[in-house]
């Protein structure tokens, strides 16, 4: 019987099966190519996001360095810390000796201003304000934290080489602090990775700079101490409006009939002398005289609660205001200016020998002395303001922990109600 | 006489040996496409994984970056929880299976299930003096 031949069954069938698994082989040798460009795309895309990854550390790491920064510098007064507030109050302390001084009715009688030992800066002593360079500051510490932060990312970071930075640009608002940072030399972020496929070898460069808006109120709390203390001296002028409201003058011309005055005596004058011919401070002949140490007797407890007081007026839009006084350190002095001895004015009585008011006897030594009398107290205050809206992230170096702390400024107040004293000789 | 295989039985023949060479000759090229399917399909779950964490680094919430949320619940533990981002992660893992995970401490899990992918990265603390940076790592089913 003629049949179809097995061999050629055979080829056909072979050649069938060769056919099917050729158009099969080919659709799984292009899956796999394709397969292999994906993983070699998902590298390339895993190398892009690491990079990706660290910018956004490094935006992060400004953040936190720059909420550090503001938190060591406040607790310093606006230094970058403890050392640079001790050179700086060895600088001015050194330029104006006379500061240290004072004379009391230019008699021999130094009383020194006891010097401030902590680490917080004066930012008025009296007359003579002392504004700190706030972005220096910043600057500083925030250039030093920042660079612990690049080592920690560079030791956890394979395969990119993270240049550093510095801060061109560092602009204080009310809200923000706006940071532009730049690496140095030109280098760049640098991703170099090995053995890609056939890619060999893919290198990604970034050189952008770093531009962050810090948000933080830290601006907003420096300008208000500085209104409050440098550019206006509220605790000046509550002490004065205080002497003034206790009968103290802040000047006065009087003349004293009789003995001239010892050095530590001061009289308490008013508006309308006893008498025009020979006008006299209200003085009770019978009584003490008034020393100084009385009259600081007299205004210590109102200055001090007047100072007290003035915390709460000033504690307002967040801002909690403490105004510490150190017992020990405080003084209230009452300064004679100067005076002048002459001649005393004419007797009442007919006889040469006359008495004035206090009854004391114009025969006898007969002064008549001009003092312009200075009425002034101070004391050395520790202005500490804290901003209660906001708090962050930050180590305090006294607890030794991480945790949401608000910011605190903290500086030295010598009011300004001492005239400026040209340096003696001690 | 010798009975010639007959027309029918030829094709049974023929179709039973194609089957069977189909069989073992293909079996191994399905089998290796299959296992190129599921690592296409495993890559592109990965790459959604690293999206989703690059993405956490991106966002704020309540004018607050979601990062520094994260890494302050880290090391101070505030805020107390993370909830707020739940809502956002499962509308983005459909499957709702997911934890992150910062160094040993779990931030967000959704119970037991199996794992798939991870990825990971550096995330920056807060200021301390122990350590600057740590891992967080994203893992999904």
């Amino acid at each position: 019987m003629k049949g179809v031949s097995v061999i050629l069954l055979v080829i056909i069938a072979i050649l069938a099966v060769i056919t099917v698994m050729g158009i099969y082989l080919f659709a799984i040798s292009a899956n796999v190519e394709g397969m292999r460009r994906s993983i070699i795309e998902r590298e390339v895309v895993a190398e892009i996001n690491k990079l990706e990854f660290l910018k956004r550390n490094l935006h992060q790491a400004l953040d936190y360095s720059f909420y550090q920064a503001t938190y060591n510098i406040s607790r310093c007064g606006g230094y970058d810390g403890p050392e640079d507030v001790s050179n700086t109050r060895k600088n001015y302390w050194s330029n104006y000796p006379g500061w240290l001084y004072w004379r009391i009715c230019e008699s021999p009688n130094y009383r020194a201003l006891p010097p401030a030992t902590e680490n917080i800066p004066e930012w008025r002593v009296h007359l003579k304000t002392f504004f700190p360079d706030i972005v220096e500051a910043l600057n500083k510490t925030g250039q030093k934290i920042f660079n612990e932060y690049l080592e920690s990312l560079r030791e956890t970071t394979e395969n990119v080489s993270i240049p550093n930075y510095i801060f061109k640009e560092i602009n204080i608002s009310n809200t923000h602090l706006n940071i532009l940072a730049v690496n140095t030399s030109g280098e760049s972020i640098i991703l170099e990775k090995r053995n890609i496929g056939n890619l060999r070898n893919l290198t990604i460069s970034d050189n952008s700079t770093l531009t962050e808006k810090v948000k933080t109120t830290f601006g907003s709390l420096v300008n208000f101490g500085r209104d409050n203390f440098v550019t206006h001296d509220s605790i000046g002028k509550a002490i004065m409006n205080t002497a003034s409201d206790a009968g103290f003058m802040p000047s006065g011309s009087v003349t004293l009939c009789g003995r001239p005055p010892t050095p530590d005596e001061v009289f308490i004058c008013t508006h309308t002398p006893r008498s025009s011919v020979c006008p006299v401070c209200q003085y009770n002949c019978d009584d003490e005289p008034m020393t100084i140490s009385k009259a600081e007797g007299i205004l210590k407890e109102p200055i001090l609660a007047s100072i007290k007081k003035l915390e709460s007026d000033l504690s307002t839009g967040g801002f909690k205001v403490e105004l510490l006084t150190d017992q020990k350190t405080n003084f209230i002095f009452l300064d004679c200016h100067s005076y002048t001895v002459g001649c005393c004015l004419e007797c009442h009585s007919e006889n040469s020998c006359c008495s004035n008011a206090c009854g004391i006897s114009c025969c006898e030594h007969m002064w008549k002395t001009d003092c312009n009398f200075y009425y002034y107290g101070a004391a050395r205050v520790v202005v500490n303001i804290t901003d209660t809206t906001t708090a962050y992230s930050v180590y305090d170096y006294d607890e030794k922990l991480t945790d949401l702390k608000n910011l605190q400024l903290k500086f030295y107040v010598f009011p300004g109600t001492l005239e400026n004293i040209s340096p003696v000789n001690p | 006489m010798v009975r010639g295989i007959t027309g029918f039985e030829l094709l049974i023949a023929g179709m039973m040996f194609t089957f069977v060479i189909l069989i073992v000759g293909l079996l191994p090229a399905v089998y290796v496409k299959r296992k190129l399917d599921h690592e296409t399909i495993f890559e592109y779950r990965c790459n959604k994984v690293q999206h989703l964490l690059l993405t956490l680094f991106s966002i704020t919430y309540d004018e607050r970056k979601v990062s520094e949320s994260i890494a302050e619940h880290y090391l101070i533990n505030k805020p107390d929880n993370l909830n707020f981002l739940k809502p956002y992660l499962d509308r983005e893992m459909e499957n709702k299976c997911y934890h992150i995970a910062v160094h040993n401490k779990t931030m967000f899990s959704t119970g037991s299930c199996d794992v798939k992918c991870r990825t990971n990265t550096t995330l920056v603390l807060p200021y301390n003096l122990n350590k600057l940076v740590t891992e967080i790592m994203v893992d999904v089913g």
